[in-house]
């Protein structure tokens, strides 16, 4: 264990992560509603336990911060105690994964435990139940701030050049290959699920998972449309699970039989920005997701020919999906504006607005983001098993 | 000249880029305000478009390849911004710039004080945008730009009158063919990628492929030209699709849209001929459609679905024509048929207009006089042909058996997995949503 002052460490590899989950969790604050910002105790666990992970420099305290962030849903009796037992199963694989490794006996056994960690944080089939569980039966904002930390991506990101971390390259390449099966087999998932929360959930699964065969792709390139999409997900997952939740707020709709909502006349300016939340998480062409898909799939075909397959199909079940649901809420008899509930509050409109503006402008000009995250990707592309 | 064609390209794109701006600083656009940008855009376009047009009619110059640029670039990989301007894309540059200022003129009056007439015109740009994109595009990735913005304004428009309940599930069924289809491409471009690491339309011209892979790509850009022109099995969305306002029929399924698939093979013939497997298979789907279009088109009880089928036929003889290597006859079609389609589609509501004044001035008496070619055949299978028809060749039927269902189901099952008891009764065992496109 380090003197306390280098408990924690702010270098290439974790600043920029840790500077783009902070704005994350600001949006998220910014874009609840005023009744979910009043849970900031589950706010606080969630950002200060990532935080503590993404900055550590102690695998001790990486598993601390770690253990921190779940712990609203470890407390929480509403989800299922599957989700529960799994998310405590996570912390403490993590636990042993590390010390295994950090005495160097049984040192596979470790990889093998920290291996289980980051399927069952990533939410890889067929660990996938809990973030579905915690999307539909918690706040949908505070579980989507969880699940879009990405710490097990960040995990795999953390090479032998690491302080505590030295994962073979054959373990991760097959993290990778079940990366790519649960994009399509998460998409496939969200189709048939009338409840928009769980949708919600099964399609960050499925985008979120193909971050994986990116920062494994041998090359930089797909390590840069790695860290672009580790953008995209968590800005428009984020931008989603918000306008889902204030329309919940306003109108407590039942999403079980919920068809022809007919919001779009309501809440023209929330329709807009769910649009450009989905079509960005989808690669629609001048938005960032287009380029993140672009520069993964000509990285990693090479390494994983069959991402040429996994990214479009997985893309387009989500498309489709994401296009029905905005017709489930927003299309069908016009509803007339109310003049009690605002379209969206200034709060939400500067959170969607900042959301947008950012899918929007990175996607037409790259180079900025491609510039901002290229000290991370540099650091991924060129250390270990690279 | 690289700069006028470049600039006849970016006009719709800077319109769209105007009409959002105004939308976001919350600036009412009045109807004459719009008019006047949709005239000055493609006036601009077309007009900038007929001078390479004409220096390359009377043979001063074989085409244009524009470089500009690269968007982004990261190690070794770059994504080029080229444009090309040949004797194949520059006369359906000029089409889409005609048509979509022909097309906005139209609207002007037929949208007026529609409620979503500032919407109209933001699709309407919008699509020709990408139009242009795709038809200009000097490499694949750049097409695929193009092909999904037109993909995108095109189910936009569909699901104009959003507030009935027929065109959103019109809009979805559309959706959802459009994006199966494009995987096609999607993965036709990676294949590319992967065999010859380029996209370019002349890396992978000619014999630049081996004929596996050659017919690996050909039949994988097949696809996606079948889902965007509506060949068999696919041709199911297209009468579905008019259920937008007629002027976006007019332009996007009579002349634009449509027209894509056969455009993209035109591109990706020089490939194509490396694979005989695969020219015979654009040669049958383009048969099979025909046959299919005249069959069902017969059985339409609508003036638009009737257009619809018509369209329909003709792609499949463009495809068949493709297919058997007369490719500039193929071009000549699709210039034809366009023009010919947009003014059938404009004209058809005035001609039904003009039609039932002139059935009730005539007291009723005014009577289909046409002769049916079906009256030869013998009674039952004309009555079997009728009810073929009448279902569509049972294409719909057969799509729902073969893909939907099935993923639905896999769909359902592995929600349920989701560690959730209770799963499988929130999920939709049957798709509610694309079950309504079906039926509508």
């Amino acid at each position: 264990m380090p003197s306390p002052s280098h408990w924690f460490v702010l270098e290439g590899r974790n600043a920029g992560l840790l500077v783009q989950f902070l704005l994350l969790a600001l949006l998220s604050l910014l874009a609840a509603p005023r009744q979910d910002r009043r849970r900031w105790a589950g706010y606080a666990f969630v950002v200060g336990g990532i935080v503590v992970s993404y900055a550590a420099n102690h695998s001790f305290l990486f598993w601390i911060g770690w253990t921190i962030s779940v712990v609203p849903w470890l407390m929480d009796q509403s989800i299922r105690p599957s989700s529960r037992i799994s998310l405590a199963a996570g912390c403490l694989a993590v636990a042993a994964g590390l010390l295994l490794i950090e005495q160097g006996i049984h040192r596979d056994w470790g990889l093998v435990l920290l291996m289980l960690a980051v399927v069952q944080r990533k939410g890889l089939f067929p660990f996938h139940g809990w973030v579905a569980d915690t999307f539909e039966r918690t706040d949908v904002l505070q579980s989507s701030l969880l699940f879009n930390s990405h710490l097990g991506a960040f995990v795999v990101m953390l090479t032998d050049s690491s302080a505590f971390l030295g994962v073979p390259r054959p373990a991760l390449t097959l993290l990778a290959d079940l990366g790519l099966a649960t994009a399509v087999l998460a998409a496939l998932a969200a189709v048939s699920e009338r409840n928009p929360r769980r949708q919600l959930a099964f399609i960050s699964i499925s985008q979120a998972s193909i971050i994986l065969a990116g920062i494994e792709g041998a090359s930089r390139v797909a390590v840069s449309g790695a860290m672009l999409h580790w953008i995209v997900v968590p800005l428009a997952t984020t931008a989603l699970a918000a306008i889902l939740r204030g329309i919940e707020v306003r109108e407590t709709p039942d999403w079980n039989t919920l068809r022809n909502g007919g919001l779009a006349g309501r809440y023209p300016r929330i329709a807009v920005f769910f649009a450009i939340a989905a079509l960005a998480l989808v690669g629609l062409p001048g938005t960032l997701g287009f380029v993140s898909e672009d520069l993964l799939l000509h990285g990693a075909l090479q390494t994983h020919p069959w991402i040429g397959l996994a990214i479009p199909v997985s893309t387009a079940l989500n498309a489709i999906t994401l296009f029905r649901l905005f017709s489930r809420i927003f299309l069908g008899a016009r509803r007339s504006p109310s003049a009690v509930i605002p379209d969206a509050t200034l709060r939400e409109r500067v959170a969607l607005t900042l959301i947008a503006a950012l899918l929007i402008g990175f996607g037409l000009f790259p180079s900025v983001p491609l510039g901002l995250t290229s000290p991370t990707a540099e650091i991924a592309a060129g250390a270990g098993w690279k | 000249m690289n700069e006028l064609i470049a600039a006849a390209v970016a006009a719709p794109g800077a319109a769209v880029a105007l009409l959002a701006i105004a939308w976001l600083l919350g600036i009412e656009c009045r109807e004459r305000w719009i008019a006047r940008l949709t005239g000055l855009v493609y006036s601009f376009s077309a007009a900038a478009l007929l001078t390479p047009a004409v220096r390359m009619c009377f043979g001063d110059a074989a085409g244009w390849s524009i470089p500009l640029g690269e968007w982004f670039r990261v190690g070794d990989h770059a994504f080029q911004f080229a444009l090309r301007a040949d004797p194949v894309s520059l006369p359906m540059l000029l089409l889409t710039a005609l048509l979509a200022g022909i097309i906005g003129a139209f609207s002007r009056t037929y949208m007026h004080r529609e409620p979503g007439y500032f919407r109209f015109f933001f699709c309407l740009h919008l699509f020709a945008f990408g139009a242009m994109i795709a038809f200009a595009a000097g490499n694949l990735d750049l097409l695929i730009v193009g092909w999904e913005l037109v993909g995108l304004s095109s189910v936009l428009l569909v699901g104009f009158f959003y507030e009935r309940s027929g065109p959103p599930a019109s809009a979805i069924r559309v959706f959802a063919t459009y994006r199966s289809a494009d995987v096609g491409l999607l993965v036709g471009v990676f294949a590319a990628h992967h065999f010859r690491h380029t996209s370019s339309l002349e890396g992978i011209a000619g014999h630049a492929l081996k004929p596996d892979e050659a017919t690996i790509v050909g039949l994988l850009l097949l696809v996606a030209a079948m889902g965007k022109a509506a060949q068999i099995p696919f041709s199911g969305w297209l009468p579905r699709a008019m259920e937008g306002p007629t002027p976006s029929s007019a332009i996007f399924y009579g002349a634009i849209s449509v027209h894509l698939g056969a455009y993209l093979l035109l591109r990706a013939y020089p490939l194509l001929t490396a694979s005989p497997a695969a020219l015979l298979a654009v040669t049958l789907i383009g048969l099979g459609t025909a046959v299919h279009g005249v069959v069902v088109g017969r059985a339409a009880s609508d003036a638009k679905t009737s257009l619809a089928y018509a369209s329909i036929t003709q792609l499949g003889l463009i495809f068949a024509e493709i297919g058997m290597g007369w490719t500039t006859i193929a071009l000549i079609h699709i210039l034809g048929h366009s023009v010919v389609r947009t003014l059938q589609f404009l004209r058809a509501p005035s001609m039904l207009h003009e039609y039932h004044h002139m059935h009730a001035a005539a007291g009723g008496r005014v009577d289909a006089a046409e002769a049916s070619l079906e009256s030869i055949l013998p009674e039952g299978l004309r009555r079997r042909l009728y009810w073929f028809a009448l279902d569509r060749a049972h294409l719909d039927r057969f799509l729902d058996a073969v893909i939907v269902r099935p993923v639905f189901a896999v769909s359902a099952w592995l929600a349920g997995s989701s560690q959730n008891p209770k799963a499988s009764a929130r999920s939709e065992a049957v798709p509610v949503a694309l079950q309504e496109g079906a039926d509508a």
